[in-house]
């Protein structure tokens, strides 16, 4: 229990620093021209969109997986133009630098996932056997 | 295993169970006689109904609202799903996405969905969806099963 309250003490710490960091920081950008550091800020917030969609649409694995492909796409789309990632006139590349990425992430997830339910099935397959074995010496 | 019945009017309900070592069948007793203190209510067309906690397959949020699944049979409860899972986590309740908590007594296999998460397949053939943050609770759980097993056959 007390390890628990003094998680959370630690986790609300951290997020309210975040915030108070990522306020800073936007307003280094937006004020005084600073984008150097907005710059890295922003891709923390990339890189948490992702679980704020899975946990936003938990139970709808395919609207999920095409909104967050959609954010990440117009997220570089933004972010390319704003920094001058892509030369003129080639923007429409962002779809196409999008997949390959994305697909090697999702590739890599699906991989621990299926690891993951192989090691349950596992567990509850033992976990039936014992249970046979149980009911047989009890009768 | 011998069953003593001790009537005493003078004294509580009480429990003692005497064991040469502690053991899965011994923890699952202990979990058993406490689960008798556990009452969840759940309401089906205003008629309230107290349920024995291994009789629940899964609990699930839906709008705010919490609905209790048995076999074939839907309940709804007052209490909030996180109010329940506080009380059922140690009767082999997990929670497996934000808006659900299975019994894991019921998990009959697993199945790997695109966008990494897993299909759950339950005793009676129902479907819940496990989501990739909650995988690790399931797996420690059943981990902690098993250990307990690996124990009592030192």
């Amino acid at each position: 229990m007390k390890m628990k309250i003094f998680r959370d003490y630690i986790i609300s710490s951290l997020a309210i620093s975040m915030l108070i960091i990522f306020w800073v920081f936007c307003i280094d950008a937006f004020f005084y021209n600073m984008w150097s550091n907005f710059k890295v800020i922003m891709s923390i917030v990339i890189c948490l969109m992702q679980s704020a969609i899975n946990l936003a649409l938990d139970n709808r694995p395919i609207i999920s997986m095409l909104l967050e492909y959609a954010v990440v796409v117009i997220l570089f789309f933004c972010f390319g133009i704003k920094f001058n990632w892509y030369s003129k006139g080639s923007e429409w590349f962002v779809f196409i630098y999008t997949i390959p990425v994305y697909a090697a992430g999702y590739l890599l997830r699906l991989i621990g996932v299926r690891k993951d339910a192989n090691y349950i099935n596992i567990k509850l397959s033992e976990r039936k056997k014992r249970k046979v074995q149980e009911t047989e010496s009890n009768n | 295993m011998d069953i003593i019945l001790v009537e005493d009017k003078e004294s509580d309900l009480e429990v003692q169970i005497r064991y040469q070592i502690m053991n899965a069948q011994v923890q699952q007793l202990i979990q058993r006689i406490k689960s008798v203190d556990v009452k969840i209510v759940g309401s089906d067309n205003g008629e309230e109904t107290v349920l024995n906690i291994y009789d629940i397959f899964y609990i699930e949020s839906i709008e705010r609202k919490t609905f209790i699944y048995t076999k074939d049979q839907i309940f709804r409860s007052s209490k909030k799903l996180y109010q329940l899972l506080d009380e059922l986590k140690e009767f082999g309740f997990v929670q497996i996405n934000k808006s659900c908590i299975m019994n894991i007594d019921v998990l009959d296999s697993v199945k790997t969905l695109f966008n990494s998460k897993l299909k759950a397949t339950l005793i009676n053939g129902e479907n819940v969806i496990i989501t990739r943050t909650y995988i690790p609770a399931i797996k420690k759980w059943l981990d902690g099963e098993a250990d307990l097993y690996e124990n009592e056959n030192f």
